[in-house]
C-alpha cells in the first residue's frame, strides 16, 4: 500500500498538484482550513457527501470564517450554479483514484455536481488510501462491475491534474476553463 | 474548389507558419516516441495496440448492432438518438434541434465531426452565435481560418497573431504573453458557457452497453459544455461506438499517450443519459448524431481499418509532407496520411483522388498508428486505382506503359540507360546535370541531379568478373 501512496503523491506532484495527508478529521480539517486561508478564499462550493461530513469539514470551514455552501439535492439548479461560480474553491471527494497516472475519479449524482470540481478556480479533493487503484486496468475493474450493475453515473469525470492548454505557441498555461489548482487530500482507511 | 497543387502553391510561402508546423509536429513526434518506448519497455505497447485493434475491429464488423445497442441504451436514459444518412442531414438536425429551443448561444467543445460537416456557418445562418471554446478553436475561428492540425488547430499562428486577434475582437489592449491571453480567453468564454442554451461536442468514443458518450480535454472545456447548457447535441461519427466499459480501457491508455504524449488526458468525462433526479447540474435533454457521412462505404471493404483511427494525430507529426505543408493544403478537414485515405473514399473519389499525391510511400505513418492502420498500403492501394481509373490523363498512361515496355526487357533497358547517358552528356558536369528537362525543372532549381555515370555497372560488373576469375 506505501508504494502505492508513494507513486500516486509522485505522480500527483509531477502534475504540479498540492497533496497532503490526513490521519484524522482534524489533520484532514486543518488541511483544508489552511489551504483555503492561505488563498484569502472566503467561500467554497462542496458536495453534500458523507465523507466530507464525517472528516466535519463544514464545521471546520465556517468555524474559520469561510462561507460552506454544500450542494444539496433541494436546492434550486439556479442557486447552486451562481454558488459555485462565485465560489473560490470546490470541495468534493474522489470515487477512486488511480497511482501510476495521478488521476482522480469522480461520480456524479444527487448532492455530487459535476461542476463543482470544475468552475471554481481550486479544486480540493479528498480520497480515501483504500481507493487507490495501481493502473488502468485496477479502475476498470471497478467500472466494468460498476456497468454490469447499472450503477454508471451520469457524469463520470477522469481529473489528472490541473486545466492546462498548449495552444499558443506550445507554451504550457495552467488554468484555462478548469481550476488552476489542484489539491488532493489523502485520507487513512 | 482549387486542387491540392494550387494549395500547395498557396501554402509554400508562409515560410513562418510552415517553420511552426514543423516543430510542432517535430515535438509531437518526440513526445509520442518517448511514451512508447517507455510501454515498450513495460512490456505492454504491442499488447495493448494489439487490444485495440481487436476491440475496433470486433466493433466494425458488428457496427450495425453496436450502434443499436447504443441507441438503445440512450434511450433508456431518456437521451435521445438520431442518425445522420449525410453531412447535410446531420447539419439540418443540429440547427432544428437548436432553433426548436428557441437557442441563441451555442458553445462547442472541439470536435472534428462538426468541422468536417461545417456545422457553424449554418448555425450562424440560422441566427445562433456558435462560440468555439478550445482555446485553439476559438482562435482559429476568430481568424477565419480552418484548424491547421486536428490536434493542434492554432498551431501555426504567434502569440502577435492570438493577441492580434483578441484585440479586433473584443476591443481592449492585449498583453502577447500566453498566460495573459488565456487568462483573457477563461474570462471571456466563461461569460459564454454560463449564458449558452445548448452544447455541442463530437465523441471520442461511444459506449454501446451503457450510451455512454467519451470526450476528452485538458482545458475543461469538454466538461464546461457538458455541465451547464440546458442542451446537450453530440455529433459522433458512427465508426466510433465500441461495445462495452472493458473495451475503452487500451482507448484511454493509447490515446493521450500517441497523441499529446501525456501518460493521461486532463480530463476525461464520460457522459451517461441526461441530468437525472436529484442532480444539480447536467443537460437536461440529450441528442446524439450518430453520423454517417461516407463511413458506411469503407465498411466491408480492405479500406475499413482506417475507420479504426481515434484521431491521435501522429501520423501527421510523422509524415514528412504534413511537416512541410501543414493541414491548410490539403483542403479538407483531416489532412495527412489519415486524410488522404479517408477523404477521397468518404468524400468522393474523383473530386480528392488528387490529395493521394501528397505521400511518398515511405511508411513512417502506418509505423506511427496506434491502430495499426496499415496507412501507406492502402494509400499505395488508392494510387492503383486511381491509376486503373480513368482520371488519370491519357498521356500519363501512356507513358507508364511506354516504360513498363522499355524496362520489361534486359535488352532495352541497357538501350535506355545508354540513350541516358547519350543525351545527358552535353548537360553534365563535374559529375552533375546542369539542365533538368520539363516537369524536373523546379526539383532541380534547388537540388543536384547526378549525371549518368560514365560507365554503368553491369558493364562494370564484367570487367570484375574477369578480374576475379580469369
Amino acid at each position: 500500500m506505501e508504494t502505492l501512496v508513494k507513486q500516486f503523491v509522485a505522480a500527483l506532484e509531477e502534475l504540479t498538484v498540492k497533496v497532503a495527508f490526513a490521519a484524522g478529521p482534524a489533520e484532514a480539517q486543518a488541511a483544508v482550513v489552511t489551504a483555503l486561508q492561505q488563498r484569502n478564499i472566503v467561500g467554497v462550493i462542496a458536495w453534500d457527501d458523507p465523507l466530507l461530513d464525517e472528516m466535519g469539514l463544514p464545521a471546520a470551514v465556517r468555524q474559520a470564517g469561510i462561507a460552506w455552501i454544500a450542494a444539496t439535492p433541494d436546492m434550486s439548479p439556479e442557486v447552486y450554479r451562481e454558488a459555485a461560480a462565485h465560489a473560490g474553491a470546490g470541495v468534493t471527494g474522489a470515487d477512486w483514484a488511480v497511482a501510476d497516472t495521478g488521476t482522480l475519479a469522480l461520480m456524479s449524482g444527487p448532492g455530487r455536481p459535476r461542476s463543482a470540481s470544475l468552475v471554481p478556480p481550486v479544486h480540493i479533493a479528498m480520497v480515501r488510501k483504500s481507493r487507490l487503484r495501481p493502473n488502468a486496468a485496477g479502475l476498470f475493474k471497478e467500472l466494468t462491475a460498476l456497468s454490469a450493475a447499472g450503477g454508471i453515473p451520469s457524469a463520470l469525470n477522469l481529473v489528472t491534474g490541473p486545466s492546462r492548454t498548449a495552444d499558443i505557441e506550445h507554451i504550457l498555461v495552467r488554468k484555462v476553463h478548469g481550476p488552476g489548482e489542484l489539491i488532493t487530500i489523502v485520507l487513512e482507511g | 474548389m482549387s486542387g491540392m497543387r494550387d494549395r500547395v502553391k498557396a501554402e509554400m510561402p508562409k515560410v513562418g507558419r510552415r517553420r511552426a508546423v514543423g516543430d510542432a509536429t517535430r515535438h509531437h513526434f518526440h513526445t509520442r516516441r518517448k511514451q512508447w518506448a517507455k510501454m515498450t519497455e513495460e512490456g505492454r505497447l504491442q499488447p495493448l495496440r494489439d487490444w485495440a485493434k481487436a476491440v475496433k475491429d470486433q466493433a466494425l464488423n458488428n457496427n450495425q448492432q453496436v450502434v443499436a445497442k447504443f441507441q438503445q441504451s440512450v434511450e433508456a436514459l431518456g437521451g435521445h438518438v438520431h442518425f445522420a444518412a449525410t453531412a447535410a442531414d446531420c447539419v439540418r438536425q443540429v440547427v432544428e434541434i437548436a432553433t426548436q429551443h428557441g437557442a441563441k448561444l451555442v458553445v462547442k467543445s472541439k470536435s472534428m465531426a462538426t468541422e468536417e460537416i461545417h456545422l457553424n456557418p449554418a448555425l450562424e445562418a440560422a441566427g445562433v452565435e456558435t462560440v468555439e471554446t478550445d482555446l485553439g478553436e476559438y482562435i482559429v475561428q476568430l481568424a477565419g481560418e480552418p484548424p491547421i492540425h486536428i490536434v493542434g488547430p492554432a498551431l501555426h499562428l504567434t502569440r502577435y497573431d492570438v493577441a492580434e486577434l483578441f484585440e479586433k475582437e473584443l476591443g481592449e489592449p492585449m498583453s502577447t504573453d500566453p498566460e495573459a491571453l488565456t487568462a483573457v480567453a477563461r474570462r471571456v468564454l466563461r461569460d459564454k458557457f454560463l449564458n449558452a442554451d445548448v452544447g455541442i461536442t463530437g465523441a471520442n468514443a461511444g459506449i454501446a452497453e451503457t450510451g455512454t458518450v467519451v470526450l476528452f480535454t485538458n482545458e475543461g472545456n469538454g466538461r464546461m459544455v457538458t455541465s451547464l447548457p440546458r442542451v446537450m447535441i453530440t455529433v459522433m461519427g458512427m465508426e466510433k461506438v465500441i461495445g462495452t466499459w472493458a473495451d475503452f480501457e487500451p482507448v484511454l491508455t493509447l490515446l493521450p499517450r500517441s497523441a499529446t504524449g501525456q501518460n493521461m488526458t486532463v480530463y476525461v468525462s464520460a457522459v451517461t443519459g441526461p441530468r437525472r433526479e436529484g442532480e444539480l447540474d447536467g443537460p437536461e435533454e440529450l441528442h446524439v448524431i450518430v453520423m454517417d457521412a461516407g463511413r458506411s462505404k469503407l465498411l466491408g471493404t480492405e479500406y475499413q481499418e482506417a475507420l479504426r483511427c481515434f484521431r491521435c494525430g501522429a501520423c501527421l507529426n510523422c509524415c514528412p509532407v504534413f511537416r512541410q505543408l501543414g493541414g491548410h493544403a490539403y483542403g479538407t478537414t483531416y489532412g495527412g496520411p489519415i486524410g488522404i485515405t479517408i477523404t477521397p473514399l468518404m468524400k468522393g473519389f474523383v473530386e480528392h483522388a488528387d490529395l493521394l499525391d501528397a505521400c511518398s510511400l515511405c511508411g513512417a505513418c502506418t509505423e506511427a498508428c496506434a491502430m495499426q492502420i496499415p496507412l501507406h498500403h492502402l494509400i499505395r492501394d488508392l494510387k492503383a486505382e486511381r491509376a486503373a481509373s480513368a482520371y488519370t490523363s491519357g498521356w500519363e498512361r501512356l507513358l507508364f506503359r511506354v516504360w513498363s515496355w522499355a524496362w520489361s526487357s534486359a535488352g532495352r533497358f541497357r538501350w535506355t540507360g545508354k540513350l541516358a547517358r547519350l543525351l545527358a552528356k552535353p548537360y553534365t558536369q563535374d559529375g552533375y546535370l546542369t539542365w533538368h528537362p520539363g516537369p524536373l525543372a523546379a526539383w532541380g532549381a534547388e537540388r543536384d541531379f547526378p549525371a549518368p555515370a560514365a560507365r554503368s555497372l553491369r558493364e562494370r560488373w564484367a570487367d570484375l568478373e574477369r578480374e576475379v576469375n580469369p
